[in-house]
C-alpha cells in the first residue's frame, strides 16, 4: 500500500516537473522567426559556445533581430543545418563551406579572418617517435599510427591529406599502418600528446591557443611539419535571407561581421579582424578536394 | 431437415474420424452425443457447427471465454454479430441499462447471478461453465450444440441447467458424459464409437446391454466410462 | 548443439586471428584512474544545467515509441502480407543511430528527426511482436465469436483483451529501450543526455559524466514507478506538445534527397557541374562506380562487422557462461546474488555504444574495445535470462556437491538449449551494434557510412545503408533456420 502510495505521489510530481519544463519551451519556440547560425564543431564545445554566444549578441544587437546560435556535433550536421535553412548563416571550415554553398544555390562566403586567408596546417608528433620539425614532410613518418581531425575538416584532414598523398604519392592509408579521425582539432592533440597515436595534425590556431591555455606538454608532443598556407575558415550565408528579412539583409550582415573590432569576440576565435570573402576565393579548396576525391568530379 | 451428412469424411487436426459418414437431424429434434472418450463426439459437434454456424449457438468442451474480459461481456458475445462494431465498442465501455437487465436475469436462471462484473478468469470451472453456456443462451438461435455443457457441475445442478439450455432453444444437439442425463433429457441418443455410430434410437429403445456394449467392449475403454453407467 | 557451438567457436577464433585488437594507447590505464575517480565524485551541481536534455531525452523517446506504436499496430494487422513483412524487418535491421544520418540530410538535426529515428525501426520491431503476440496467443475466444462478427468488433472483444497483458510488458521493455536509444542519438547532435555525456568524455570532465551516468540510471531504473499505463495517454499528448518542432518540414529537401542526392554519382555528374540538375542515363558508369564502391568499401566494411559480431558473440556466450552461476540460486548465497544482479542490470542498461565510447577513449578505435563493449553489454543480457532460466530448475537430491560438477553435469546441460536459442536472437542484434560502432573508428560498416555522411556523398551511404539492412536480414534467416535446425524453443523473440 506505502509502495503504491509512494508510485502514486513520485508520478505526479514527476508529471508536474516535466510539464513546467515544457512550459517554458513552448514559451520559448513561440517567437517570430530569429536569425539561427551554427559552427563546424572543431574544437572544444565549451569554447565553442564562449565563442559563438559573444557572437550572438553582438549580431542581435547590431541587426535588431533575435540571433541564436545552435551547437551541433558533427561537420555533416552544421551542412544539413545549412541546406534545410534550419541555420541561414554559418561558420564553416574551407571544405565545409564548399560543401554547403555548392548544395545551397545563391548562398554566398562573406567574410573570413584575416589569418584564414593563409591558413596552415601543423603536423605534430609524439616526442617518443624521435621525429623533429624538418622544413619538408619526413620520410619516416611511413609505417606509423597517425590521426586526422574531423573527416570533413580543411584544416585537420583535406589539406594534409593532399600534401601527404604529393609528397609521399600514396594514400594515407598506404603510408601509414593506422588512419584515424578523431573529430576535432582538439581531440588530436590529446590523442597524440597522450600517445594514442604516434602522429597527427590540427590546425595552427588550436595548436597556439592550447599552448597559450597551457595544455600542451611540450615534452610530450612536438611539431614537426607546418604545411604550405592555403584559405580556410568563412562566414557563409545562404542566399534567400533577403527574401526573409527584406533586400540587402545579407549585406547588412556581411558589413556587421566585417565591422567587428571588440578584442573579446576577435580572441575567442582567435582572429585579428574579419574582411570580406566571396566564393571565388575557395575554387583552391574546391580542386583540391576534388583531386583527393572526398568532393567528386 | 436441420443437418444432413451424405457418406462424408470428418477430419480432426488433419486426422480422419469419420469416413463415409451419414446423419441426419431435423429441426425440434433433443439429440445427445454418448460413448467413450476418443469415440469423435467433439469432432462430431464441430462439424455439425460448422454447417448451421449461423443459426447455432456453441458451448465448447472448454468454453472458450475470454478471461480477462466480465462475466458480462462474455456473455454479450454471444451476439457480437446482431449488433454494429460501433455498439459492440459502447458496450465495452459502458453496458446499456437493457443490455445489463437481460445479461442478469438470465445469470439469475443461471445460478451466478452475483457475478456480473466479475472477471471471468477469476471463477471457478462450474461458473465457467454456465458463462459458456449462458453466451450460448443469450445467442438467441433456433439451434443449440453443446460439448458437454454440464461436466463441471455437481449432478442436480446438472440436470436444471440442462433443463435450462433446452427451455431456451427448439432444437438441441449435446454430447454427455452421464448416460442417465442423455437418456432423461433427450429425444434421440446416438452412440458413437471409433468414428461410427453404434446405435442411434429413441431412450426407451435403448437397452443398457447395448449401453455396456458401447462402453466396454473395447478394451482401452477407461474406468470412469463404465462407473457413469451404473 | 555442440557441433554449432564449436562451429561458432572456431569461426571466432579465425575471426580473432584476423581482426585487429591492438591497444593503441600508450598508458591505457592512466584514464580509467580518472575516469574512476570521476563517477565516485559526480558532480550533481551541473545536473541542473542539463534539465532541457534530460526532458528532450524523456520527451523524445515517449514521441518516438507512441509514433512507433502507432505504426507498427496498423503493419501488425497487415502482417501476413509479404510485403509488409520485408518493410517491417527491413526498417528495424536499421540501427537508430543510422536513421539519423539518414533523416538528417532531409529534415536537418532537429527533435522530428530524433523521433522519426526512434519511431521508424520501432515501428518494424512492434509490427512484427506484436503479430507474433496476437498470433501465439489463445485462439479459442477467436474461433468461437459468432459468424457475421465485424474484425473491430472481433478484435476488441477476442483479440485485445487476451493479448493485452503481453502487449503491455513488451511495450514498456521497448520504452526502456527507446530512453536508451534517445540517450545515444545525442552523440551525434541531438539535445538529449547522450550530447553532454559526450562533451564530457570528449574532454576529460569526468565528474559531469559521472553525475550525467547516475541520472541517466535513475531515469530507467525510475521507470516502473512513474510509468503507469493511466499516465501514459496523457503523458505521450504533453510529449508532443512540448516537442520543439522549429522547423517546417519542406517537401523541397525530401524531392532533393530521393530525386538527387541518393541517385548514384555518375548518372547526376553532368547535370550536377552543368547546374541543371539533370540525370544522364549512364548505366555503364554507374556500375564501374558500384564496383569500385564494392572493392573499396563494402568488402571490407562487411568483412570487418561480420568479424567483429563473430567475435563478439561467442565473448557474450563466454561472458555469460561465466557470469550466470552469481545470480543462479544452485551457486550462489542471496546476498551475492543481489550484488551481482545490480551488476547486470547497470552492465545491460548501458548502452553498448557509451560502453564502446568510454572503452574506445582508454585503449584506442581498434577492434578491442568494441568486442569487450559489445560482449559485456550483451552477456550481462543472457547471463541475466539464463540465470532466471537455471532458478526453475529443481536439481533432485542427490545432485553433485561439489559446484563445478553441479555446473558441468546439472546446470548446464539442462539450460543450454535455451541458453543457445537467447544467443541466437542476439546474433542480429549485435552484428547491428557491431555495424554502429564503425562510427567510432571501428572499420565497420558503420565507419564507411559515416564517412559517407560526412563527406556529402549520400549516394554512396545509403548503397551501405542498403548493404547492412541486407546483411543484417541475412544473419536473422541463418539464424532463424539454425534455431528451427536445432529445435530450440521460439518463446524467447520478445527479449
Amino acid at each position: 500500500m506505502i509502495h503504491y502510495l509512494f508510485g502514486q505521489i513520485f508520478g505526479v510530481v514527476f508529471y508536474g516537473i516535466l510539464f513546467l519544463l515544457g512550459q517554458t519551451l513552448v514559451t520559448n519556440t513561440a517567437l517570430a522567426q530569429p536569425l539561427v547560425f551554427t559552427a563546424i564543431p572543431d574544437q572544444d564545445t565549451e569554447r565553442l559556445q564562449e565563442r559563438f554566444n559573444k557572437v550572438a549578441v553582438y549580431l542581435q544587437e547590431k541587426l535588431a533581430i533575435e540571433v541564436i546560435y545552435i551547437p551541433v556535433k558533427t561537420y555533416s550536421a552544421s551542412i544539413a543545418a545549412f541546406k534545410n535553412n534550419a541555420v541561414q548563416l554559418a561558420w564553416f571550415g574551407g571544405l565545409s563551406g564548399v560543401q554547403a554553398r555548392l548544395a545551397v544555390p545563391g548562398s554566398q562566403a562573406i567574410a573570413l579572418g584575416e589569418e584564414d586567408l593563409n591558413f596552415v596546417s601543423y603536423f605534430i608528433a609524439h616526442t617518443s617517435t624521435g621525429i623533429t620539425e624538418a622544413a619538408t614532410l619526413p620520410d619516416n613518418l611511413a609505417g606509423r599510427t597517425f590521426t586526422f581531425g574531423s573527416k570533413g575538416s580543411t584544416s585537420g584532414r583535406l589539406m594534409p591529406e593532399y600534401f601527404l598523398r604529393q609528397h609521399f604519392e600514396k594514400t594515407p592509408s598506404q603510408i601509414f599502418r593506422r588512419v584515424g579521425f578523431s573529430g576535432n582539432h582538439s581531440k588530436s592533440l590529446q590523442l597524440v600528446q597522450s600517445g594514442s597515436y604516434e602522429l597527427g595534425v590540427l590546425n595552427y590556431k588550436v595548436w597556439e591557443a592550447e599552448l597559450a591555455a597551457g595544455k600542451i606538454n611540450l615534452k610530450k608532443v612536438r611539431i614537426i611539419w607546418k604545411s604550405p598556407s592555403y584559405p580556410d575558415y568563412n562566414w557563409s550565408i545562404r542566399g534567400d535571407v533577403d527574401k526573409i528579412w527584406g533586400i540587402g539583409f545579407l549585406e547588412k550582415v556581411k558589413s556587421v561581421l566585417l565591422a567587428i573590432t571588440d578584442k573579446e569576440i576577435l580572441q575567442a576565435f582567435p582572429r585579428k579582424k574579419f574582411v570580406a570573402a566571396d566564393n571565388k576565393l575557395f575554387i583552391p579548396i574546391l580542386k583540391t578536394a576534388q583531386n583527393i576525391g572526398i568532393i567528386r568530379k | 431437415m436441420l443437418i444432413e451428412f451424405k457418406n462424408e469424411t470428418i477430419a480432426y487436426k488433419n486426422k480422419v474420424v469419420f469416413r463415409d459418414f451419414s446423419l441426419e437431424i431435423n429441426e425440434k429434434e433433443r439429440v445427445a452425443l454418448i460413448g467413450p472418450s476418443g469415440a469423435g463426439k467433439s469432432t462430431l459437434l464441430r462439424a455439425i457447427y460448422n454447417k448451421i454456424a449461423e443459426q447455432a449457438s456453441y458451448v465448447p468442451q472448454d468454453y472458450g471465454l475470454v478471461p480477462q474480459i466480465s462475466v458480462l461481456h462474455n456473455v454479450y458475445m454471444g451476439r457480437l454479430d446482431q449488433h454494429s462494431s460501433w455498439q459492440n465498442l459502447r458496450t465495452l465501455i459502458r453496458p446499456a441499462t437493457e443490455i445489463k437487465t437481460d445479461i442478469t436475469d438470465l445469470l439469475a436462471e443461471l445460478g451466478i447471478s452475483n457475478m456480473l462484473k466479475k472477471r471471468a478468469g477469476e471463477l471457478s470451472g462450474g461458473e465457467q461453465q454456465r458463462v459458456a453456456v449462458g453466451r450460448a443462451i443469450y445467442r438467441n438461435s433456433p439451434v443449440m450444440i453443446a460439448d458437454e455443457p454440464v461436466s463441471a457441475v455437481d449432478p442436480h445442478q446438472a440436470h436444471s441447467l440442462l433443463e435450462t439450455l433446452s427451455s431456451h432453444s427448439p432444437s438441441l444437439i449435446l454430447s454427455l458424459h452421464s448416460v442417465e442425463l442423455a437418456l432423461s433429457h433427450a429425444t434421440r441418443v446416438i452412440g458413437l464409437r471409433d468414428g461410427n455410430i453404434y446405435f442411434d434410437a429413441v431412450p426407451d429403445k435403448i437397452s443398457s446391454r447395448k449401453i455396456n456394449k458401447l462402453f466396454s467392449k473395447n478394451s482401452q475403454v477407461n474406468t470412469s466410462s463404465k462407473f457413469n453407467i451404473k | 548443439m555442440l557441433k554449432t557451438s564449436l562451429i561458432l567457436l572456431t569461426i571466432a577464433l579465425f575471426a580473432l586471428l584476423a581482426a585487429d585488437i591492438e591497444v593503441l594507447t600508450l598508458d591505457p590505464w592512466r584514464e580509467l584512474g580518472r575516469l574512476t575517480l570521476g563517477f565516485f565524485t559526480p558532480d550533481f551541481l551541473a545536473v541542473w544545467n542539463f534539465k532541457e536534455a534530460l526532458l528532450n531525452t524523456i520527451v523524445f523517446a515517449f514521441c518516438g515509441t507512441s509514433l512507433g506504436i502507432l505504426l507498427g499496430t496498423i503493419l501488425a494487422f497487415k502482417f501476413e502480407l509479404t510485403a509488409v513483412r520485408l518493410f517491417a524487418a527491413f526498417v528495424r535491421s536499421i540501427h537508430e543511430i543510422f536513421w539519423v544520418l539518414l533523416f538528417l540530410p532531409v529534415f536537418g538535426l532537429n527533435a522530428f528527426c530524433g523521433v522519426l529515428a526512434i519511431a521508424v525501426p520501432y515501428a518494424g520491431i512492434f509490427a512484427k511482436v506484436y503479430a507474433e503476440i496476437i498470433q501465439e496467443s489463445e485462439a479459442r475466444p477467436r474461433d468461437l465469436v459468432p459468424v457475421g462478427t465485424s474484425g473491430v468488433s472481433l478484435f476488441f472483444y477476442a483479440v485485445l483483451p487476451v493479448v493485452w497483458n503481453d502487449l503491455k510488458q513488451y511495450t514498456a521493455y521497448r520504452f526502456e529501450c527507446a530512453l536508451r536509444s534517445s540517450t545515444v542519438l545525442g552523440f551525434i547532435g541531438l539535445p538529449t543526455l547522450g550530447f553532454h555525456l559526450e562533451t564530457a568524455f570528449s574532454e576529460g570532465l569526468y565528474s559531469q559524466a559521472g553525475a550525467l551516468l547516475l541520472l541517466f540510471y535513475l531515469l530507467v531504473s525510475s521507470l516502473r514507478w512513474w510509468l503507469k499505463p493511466k499516465f501514459v495517454v496523457l503523458f505521450s499528448i504533453l510529449s508532443w506538445s512540448v516537442l520543439p518542432l522549429t522547423t517546417q518540414f519542406s517537401w523541397e529537401n525530401m524531392i532533393r534527397f530521393f530525386s538527387w542526392e541518393i541517385v548514384p554519382w555518375p548518372l547526376r555528374r553532368d547535370g550536377f557541374f552543368a547546374g541543371t540538375g539533370e540525370v544522364s542515363w549512364n548505366l555503364n558508369a554507374v556500375s564501374e562506380w558500384f564496383v569500385k564502391l564494392l572493392n573499396e568499401e563494402i568488402f571490407w566494411g562487411v568483412i570487418n562487422t561480420l568479424i567483429l559480431t563473430q567475435i563478439a558473440l561467442v565473448g557474450s556466450a563466454v561472458i555469460a557462461l561465466v557470469l550466470f552461476p552469481t545470480v543462479s540460486q544452485h551457486f550462489s548465497t542471496k546476498l551475492l546474488r543481489q550484488v551481482s544482479h545490480l551488476q547486470l542490470i547497470v552492465l545491460r542498461s548501458t548502452p553498448e555504444y557509451l560502453l564502446a565510447y568510454i572503452f574506445i577513449l582508454l585503449w584506442g578505435p581498434s577492434m578491442l574495445p568494441a568486442i569487450i563493449a559489445i560482449s559485456l553489454h550483451n552477456g550481462a543480457i543472457l547471463a541475466f535470462l539464463i540465470g532466471r532460466h537455471s532458478n526453475l530448475i529443481n536439481l533432485c537430491h542427490g545432485f553433485p556437491k561439489r559446484r563445478l560438477d553441479r555446473y558441468f553435469f546439472e546446470i548446464l546441460p539442462r539450460i543450454y538449449g535455451s541458453f543457445l536459442a537467447f544467443l541466437f536472437y542476439r546474433w542480429e542484434v549485435i552484428l547491428r551494434e557491431s555495424a554502429i560502432l564503425g562510427i567510432l573508428g571501428v572499420a565497420t560498416l558503420g565507419f564507411y557510412i559515416d564517412s559517407g555522411f560526412a563527406e556529402e556523398k549520400l549516394d554512396v551511404a545509403f548503397v551501405l545503408l542498403l548493404v547492412t539492412a541486407l546483411l543484417n536480414l541475412t544473419v536473422d534467416h541463418i539464424s532463424q533456420r539454425t534455431r528451427k535446425h536445432l529445435h530450440l524453443s521460439n518463446e524467447t523473440s520478445s527479449i
